[in-house]
């Protein structure tokens, strides 16, 4: 369990102060894989780097695991980093050592066994899928290679916790949902919290079951990935599902072309089996036009969005609408 | 005649590679705190930074012969003597002392300081960072500085000649300056100089090619 509280940082650059991290407050609980996704300069690094204190928090608090880390003196901290994996964008593998070498550094710096490194090592390689790679130097490896040997440094300490900044930010699609499923077999096998900084929501869907929207060093929006797909509350959110889903579509389409009333529908899993538009036009005196449509899959369940034109009286179109609300469908009203 | 140049450039060899030494020994831990105690740095210490810094540009800006004259107390007292070969390994060493601690630093910061934070995120130590992570990877960065080192101190060690410090450098002078008649002398001096600067150079970028991963 990680419980941030009232977490603030305010950088200060020649006398000029600004808030990076704006009064934010998360509860982040055991084997989460929690997304944190904002436009570039939101904050997300500042926040992830707050959790192990490579960033100081000007104020609040952090607790993770029922240890409150910002009282933690050097020494402490020091020891409690090692039970906080971290991975970043560009991998930070050293360049001068082999792929061996690199995954170990957390074993030597806890003066294992030579003997208990090599299996640990092995061990880990294995289960990244670098096997035969071992002797590689890191100039000899791709992008997903390089971020399979730093996540098998990262949990080569066993940690509870792992950190992402954007682990799969300079990766292609097919790269990215490899190391998505790399993170998300980690998460399930060995049972750890994940905090995944991204501004992609496609690695949002595809792991996450928990997100925070950042905005300017502040949260503006949380809930469980179903709940913000199904139905976004701030506009940052909804242009977030946008890009993953045809959504984008929905400013391509303007009302004023379209007599009747736009509407756009997003329902989740189970009442998109049931034939919910079909009965509303049987029920109700309307003709119904269909503009778009789209299903995402999610972590636990699906998503389907659906922009409708309605037209007929406007009583007809409200009990429709009434209707369909009935049925666990968020309607809103495109204007 | 052979047995002058073998004598000169086995003096020069043997100053050459001590003051090499020492200057090493001191530079690089000065040029390491430089880096480690700067504002920011992974142990800061900003007072003491800036007086380092300051103390490393004055030795850098001392001109070698002056410097040499300036140590001559002090060579007297390490090596009981102030002129001669041994006598010049002290200001030869103290000369390029401060351009290691520069090289030091300038190697150390190529590294990537995500590297840097990499590390610590793994809980490493001050010391475990240089031990695991600044050393071995400006080790390539390093070497060729070194080469750097070697060749700069010799040709402060031919400067060394004209007061008396030996080498192949005083068998130059010595015949350009003062025997007309045998100037072919200087000439082969000077060959033997650029064909250690060249053999310094050649193996400095072998070792640096052979051990630079990147
Ligand atoms: N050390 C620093 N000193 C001053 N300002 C900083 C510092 N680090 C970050 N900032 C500022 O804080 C804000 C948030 O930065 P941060 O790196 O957390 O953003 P981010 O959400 O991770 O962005 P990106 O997606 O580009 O990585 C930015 O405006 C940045 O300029
Ligand atoms: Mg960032």
């Amino acid at each position: 369990m990680i419980k941030i509280e009232n977490l603030n940082k305010v950088f200060e650059t020649g006398g000029i102060k600004f808030e990076a991290i704006k009064d934010v407050n998360l509860n982040i609980n055991d084997k989460d894989i929690y997304g944190i996704i904002g436009l570039s300069g939101a904050g997300k690094s500042t926040l992830i780097r707050c959790l192990n204190r490579l960033e100081e928090p000007t104020s609040g608090s952090i607790s993770i695991e029922g240890v409150d880390i910002l009282s933690l003196g050097k020494e402490e901290l020091r020891l409690f980093r090692k039970k906080i994996g971290m991975i970043f964008q560009d991998f930070n593998l050293l360049k001068q050592k082999t792929v061996y070498d690199n995954v170990a550094l957390p074993l030597y710096l806890e003066k294992m066994e030579t003997k208990k490194i090599k299996e640990k090592v092995d061990l880990l390689l294995d289960y990244v899928g670098l096997k035969d790679k071992k002797n590689s130097y890191p100039s000899e490896l791709s992008g997903g290679q390089k971020q399979r040997v730093a996540i098998a440094r990262a949990i080569a300490n066993d940690p509870k916790v792992l950190l992402s900044d954007e682990a799969t930010s300079s990766l292609d699609p097919q790269t990215t949902v490899s190391i998505l499923e790399l993170l998300k077999r980690i998460q399930g096998e060995l049972g750890i919290t994940i905090i995944m900084i991204t501004h992609q929501m496609e690695v949002v869907k595809q792991i996450c079951n928990k997100v925070a929207i950042m905005d300017g060093g502040v949260v503006i929006e949380e809930n469980t990935v179903e709940n913000v797909f199904n139905n976004p509350k701030t506009t940052l959110a909804k242009s977030f599902i946008g890009s993953v889903n045809t959504l984008a579509e929905e400013e391509i389409i303007n009302p004023n072309d379209f007599k009747g009333k736009l509407i756009r529908l997003g329902y989740l899993g189970e009442s998109s089996n049931n034939p919910i538009v079909s009965q509303m036009i049987k029920n109700f005196q309307i003709e119904v036009n269909i503009l778009s449509g789209s299903i995402d899959k999610l972590q636990s369940t699906s998503v389907g969005h659906l922009i409708l034109e309605l037209i007929g009286e406007e009583s007809e179109i409200e009990k429709s609408m009434d209707f369909l609300k009935q049925k666990n469908v968020t309607v809103e009203v495109i204007e | 005649m052979k047995d002058l140049f073998l004598e000169g450039t086995i003096e020069t060899l043997y100053m050459v590679s001590l003051s090499t030494i020492f200057s090493l020994l001191m530079g690089f831990p000065l040029g390491l705190l430089l880096v480690l105690t700067e504002k920011g740095g992974i142990w800061p210490k900003p007072q003491f930074n800036k007086v380092l810094d300051g103390v490393i540009n004055v030795l850098r800006s001392i001109p070698f012969i002056i410097l040499m004259i300036l140590v001559f107390p002090l060579s007297n007292l390490i090596v009981q003597k102030s002129i001669g070969t041994t006598a010049t390994i002290v200001p030869l060493s103290i000369a390029a002392a401060p351009f290691v601690a520069r090289i030091m630093e300038t190697s150390i910061r190529e590294i990537d300081r995500g590297v840097i934070e990499m590390s610590q995120s793994l809980g490493s130590s001050v010391g475990e960072i240089i031990k695991y992570i600044l050393i071995p990877e400006a080790l390539p960065s390093i070497v060729s500085g070194i080469t750097l080192v070697i060749i700069n101190i010799i040709g402060y060690s031919a400067m060394a000649g004209a007061l008396g410090g030996g080498g192949l450098g005083d068998i130059a002078i010595r015949f350009g300056l003062y025997k007309s008649g045998e100037k072919h002398n200087m000439y082969i001096a000077l060959i033997i100089i650029i064909l250690l600067v060249q053999s310094v150079q050649f193996i400095g970028n072998r070792i640096m090619f052979k051990i630079d991963k990147k």
